[in-house]
């Protein structure tokens, strides 16, 4: 803050100084730094109206369906009377939670291959590869669930439908695995050679001095990039409200058909009317709270970091 | 020579303007309208009786104490289709067969007659609040919705629907006959065959008819409800319910015309059954379009 003052300041002086050279770039100046605040007031403002707005929304629906009956209540059948979010909630933690079983060992030996092992010619491939991993579009993932891994579960597991708690893990494991690859990668070879160096020259192995140097190092960062592929696979939906099977049931095995916070909404939004509506919106309010409770979880491990 | 000229403000004054044209004998109207509200089925059929709304909606059967006083018309009927994987075998279910299968007492293929497919049965419904599935627990009985099979796979669209039983050789559902195709088997309720026909005979009875109520008197007084009945009976209509999945026994009805007079009465209200509603929104919207444009071009054009 005094720092920019005294910025603020010298640039002033100087366009006392030299009037008729400077008085244009001045005003630009000003211009300039009145469109970067417009900027963030414009960001700042749509996050408070977006807070605001659903927690406006739903308060009062909450609090007419009853606080302890929305929240964990385990029958969720609008029509009938009952928003109880109990089974979403659990099913969303079951899903996300399965995707990072998934993922993450997937993920995180993805990236030390790309960081350690990977020749040239084959980093250039699969660089890019998990880039476009990252970018296809959920829909997508949820399509190819649907027609591939949904039938391959139903087949293996002679289960009575392939749209299982399982299905969903593997299709989310895979959507978060680029987050966790590519931050991973890049907290590894953030670590100083040195360490690396210093770790085999005492006699380690490669592996050891990987996994017991380089990893407890880069650790905030791999953290970071679960975190993340934890958010990402907690507020999914488009993919999986294609292959979850959407049951609003608290699930007893892998091979249960679940529904989450984010595929209900997506579900029912569609004919909801009145309070069924209203609860839907309490539903994404339930989903944001969470998800800010991660955000939150991101920006200590970082401020840790620091 | 054709002169034109724009009416801005008040109908009345332009038909003051333009001696003789058709729009001054509509009584001063200056645009149609339907207004289509919810309330249910029940509140359809008492506001029709007490004259609180010109047409009431109902999405059942309207006879005996409730059809007192009013006429009953049925624009369409809302059938049902219970569909399995197209390598079942399964010919015919009963209505007591499908709750059973939809409450849980029965779980699995063995227990049903006549099915090929083994092992559990994989149960697909419509999401809460989709017509499709309030119809389908409606017709089968099932009044309380919780005694529904837990783990059931829920679609919100009838394509997903489909997809979902095409691809699950053990899997039933159900959806709107008129968005059937062979993609999956349709299976006989009661021994009758899920055809359109069937449907408009009444023989197959998973079905609802949409009914619309009036009563004679405001019939014959209002002029705009006599035109909006002929065109619920032409082959626009038809054309409007077929596209939104119901049965139409309107193949051959004749267009419908907008006619050399244009009705006197601007508004009518219409309420009931929150089924019908998006359907009646429909016909109402593109009738009600037809109706404007015929107005708008009387009080532009004067010769």
């Amino acid at each position: 803050m005094k720092n920019n003052q005294v910025q603020a300041g010298t640039g002033g002086a100087a366009a006392a100084a030299i009037p008729s050279v400077n008085k244009a770039a001045a005003v630009r100046e000003i211009l300039m730094r009145i469109l970067f605040a417009v900027a963030a007031a414009v960001f700042i403002v749509v996050v408070l109206v977006i807070c605001v707005y659903l927690f406006v929304s739903a308060v009062p629906t909450i609090s007419e369906i009853g606080w302890i009956d929305f929240l964990f209540g385990d029958r969720w059948l609008p029509s009938s009377g009952y928003y109880g979010v109990g089974t979403l909630v659990v099913g969303t933690a079951c899903a996300t939670a399965g995707a990072l079983v998934v993922g993450v060992p997937i993920g995180l030996l993805v990236a030390v291959f790309m960081a350690f092992y990977c020749p040239k010619p084959l980093y250039s491939f699969l660089k890019p590869l998990t880039n476009i991993l990252a970018g296809i579009p959920s829909i997508v993932y949820g399509y190819f669930g649907l027609q591939l891994i949904v039938p391959m579960v139903q087949q293996m597991f002679h289960a009575a439908s392939g749209t299982t708690l399982l299905t969903t893990a593997i299709v989310l494991g895979i959507m978060i695995m680029p987050t966790i690859i590519s931050i991973t990668e890049n907290s590894l070879r953030a670590v100083p050679k040195s360490y690396y160096e210093g770790t085999i020259a005492l006699g380690a192995t490669k592996e050891r001095a990987i996994f017991r140097t380089m990893f407890p190092a880069a650790k905030s960062g791999v953290m970071t990039s679960i975190i993340l592929g934890l958010g990402r696979a907690f507020g999914e939906t488009a993919a999986v409200v294609f292959i979850c099977g959407n049951s609003a049931q608290f699930p007893t095995s892998l091979l249960d058909p679940i529904r989450t916070l984010s595929s209900n909404i997506a579900l029912e939004m569609g004919y909801a009317r009145h309070l069924h509506r209203e609860a839907l919106i309490a539903c994404a309010v339930v989903l944001f709270v969470f998800i800010l409770l991660i955000t939150l979880l991101v920006m200590l491990l970082r401020r840790k970091e620091k | 020579m054709k002169k034109i000229f724009m009416a801005i403000g008040s109908l009345a004054l332009a038909c003051g303007l333009a001696f003789g044209v058709a729009a001054c004998d509509n009584g001063g109207v200056t645009e149609y309208s339907i207004n289509v509200a919810g309330g249910g089925s029940s509140v359809g059929i008492s506001q029709a009786q007490d004259g609180t709304v010109e047409l009431g909606m109902a999405s059942s059967k309207v006879e005996g104490e409730d059809a007192e006083g009013i006429e009953v018309y049925a624009i369409c009927q809302d059938g049902i289709a219970v569909i399995v994987h197209n390598d079942n075998a399964l010919d015919n279910l009963t209505i007591a067969q499908l709750k059973d299968i939809y409450t849980g007492a029965v779980t699995d293929w063995s227990g049903v007659e006549g099915a090929t497919a083994t092992g559990e049965i994989a149960v697909a419904q419509r999401e809460d609040g989709s017509g499709t599935r309030s119809a389908f627990l409606e017709l089968i009985g099932v009044e309380d919705a919780t005694t529904l099979v837990n783990a059931a796979n829920t679609s919100n669209s009838t394509g997903t629907m489909m997809e979902y039983v095409a691809g699950n050789p053990q899997a039933i559902g159900y959806i709107s006959l008129g968005s059937l195709d062979d993609s999956v088997s349709a299976v006989k309720i009661a021994g009758v065959e899920a055809t359109t026909d069937n449907v408009l005979s009444g023989d197959y009875t998973l079905a609802r008819p949409f009914n619309v109520m009036y009563q004679q008197d405001t019939m014959d007084s209002n002029d705009l409800l006599a035109d909006f009945f002929t065109f619920l009976k032409s082959s626009q209509a038809h054309d409007i319910i077929v596209e939104e999945g119901y049965v139409s026994g309107l193949a051959s009805a004749p267009e419908y015309k907008v006619p050399e007079t244009l009705p006197t009465t601007g508004e009518i209200d219409v309420a009931g059954s929150t089924s019908v509603q998006p359907l009646m929104t429909k016909l109402a919207e593109a009738y009600t379009k037809l109706l404007n444009a015929a107005l708008a071009e009387t009080t532009e054009e004067a010769e």
